[in-house]
């Protein structure tokens, strides 16, 4: 572990109480000299993560994955894309306004857990994970909403694969559950 | 050891100091800029709200100001000690001044908090680099994370939310900001799209 890692962790155990109290005194001493004395990097990471946080807060939180009942809601929004991913997809250009991709992952969970979704090339290099995803209980299905410029990595710029990944339930097995892909039109 | 980079302004805090206190308004507003997120901290670790850290931040930096203005920091070189000195005896005034707003919270709360006003900020690129790196950590690491930062819980209050020791929280949510620090600070593919 670094320097660096070693104060973010200070930092972070500062702002959240973990410190004692007497510890706390201490540090902030430290904590003003370093930041009157210039930027201190850790300090600057966290504010800004308080802040963006607080965005989320709108939005549901951190969480990953929605149900349909929250993806119908959006869809009543104005600049808001639907796509609805089958096993062969090609995703069209969505209007220039558009600020929400929304989209629906066919593919049915139910009965599955710890579910993660690579994001791979059909060459199989990897792109992305989307970890410890949430499907809609009532049709098992994956449903999703982000900004448009991020969706646009995942359904505008190259042919990918969706594969979604999942324990069994009751066994415990672990298996690929599907492969949905996606193909710029 | 907190570490401490300047890439574009090496300039000694208390020669800022000295430069405010003979008048210099750049000099003055510089070090209102540098100290500003250890006094959001300061309030962080003991203000719930966003609105409440901002305040403090605001009355510190104004009485930080109208000393400096009016020469009553002693000796530059100790400027920091000085408005952290202020944060502690504004964080004192505050607990009274807490304690006198709590039982009028308990008197007319629920009328008060009908008129509060969410307003949600505008997307920026920072935030969707985080959406898109958040996505990359476990359910319970974003729990960790979203409890501490964005419910704005205190240490003990995640640890007993996730149902796990105060230390493995710690080390979850340590853990989970250093992913995101690192995944945030790289340019996504995405961007390159724009």
């Amino acid at each position: 572990m670094t320097a660096a890692d070693d104060s973010l962790a200070l930092l972070d155990d500062y702002l959240s109480a973990a410190l004692s109290e007497a510890h706390a005194v201490e540090f902030e001493e430290r904590l003003f000299a370093a930041a009157a004395a210039g930027h201190v990097p850790e300090l600057g990471y966290l504010d800004a993560f308080f802040e963006q946080a607080q965005w989320f807060t709108s939005r549901g939180g951190f969480s990953s994955g929605a149900t349909a009942e929250q993806i119908a809601e959006l869809r009543k929004l104005p600049n808001v894309h639907y796509i609805d991913v089958l096993p062969d997809t090609q995703v069209g250009a969505w209007p220039a306004d558009t600020k929400f991709v929304v989209y629906r992952l066919d593919v049915d969970l139910r009965g599955y857990e710890n579910i993660d979704v690579a994001i791979v090339t059909p060459d199989g290099q990897h792109r992305k994970w989307f970890r410890d995803v949430v499907f809609d209980p009532a049709d098992g299905a994956l449903y999703g909403a982000c900004d448009a410029p991020l969706a646009a990595s995942t359904f505008r710029h190259e042919p990918l694969i969706a594969r979604i990944q999942a324990s069994r339930s009751a066994s415990g097995k672990r298996e690929i559950v599907a492969e949905l892909s996606v193909t710029p039109k | 050891m907190l570490s401490v980079t300047e890439p574009d302004d090496a300039t000694e805090a208390a020669v800022l100091a000295a430069r405010a206190l003979a008048g210099d308004r750049q000099a003055e507003a510089r070090l209102c800029l540098r100290l500003a997120p250890a006094i959001r901290a300061f309030a962080r670790r003991r203000l719930r709200s966003m609105e409440a850290t901002r305040e403090f931040q605001q009355e510190v930096l104004l009485i930080f100001v109208e000393a400096l203005r009016q020469g009553r920091l002693e000796d530059p070189a100790r400027v920091a000690g000085f408005v952290l000195g202020i944060c502690r005896n504004l964080a004192l005034d505050r607990v009274r001044e807490r304690e006198r707003r709590s039982k009028l919270w308990e008197l007319y709360g629920e009328a008060v908090s009908a008129c509060d006003v969410v307003q949600p900020a505008e997307v920026t690129l920072e935030i969707m680099r985080l959406e898109d790196c958040l996505t990359e950590l476990s359910q319970r690491a974003r729990l960790a994370v979203w409890l501490s930062y964005g419910e704005l819980l205190s240490h003990s209050e995640v640890s007993s939310r996730l149902g796990i020791s105060e230390g493995n929280a710690r080390v979850l949510r340590h853990r989970a900001l250093h992913a995101l620090k690192q995944c945030v600070a790289s340019p996504k593919s995405w961007e390159a799209m724009q």
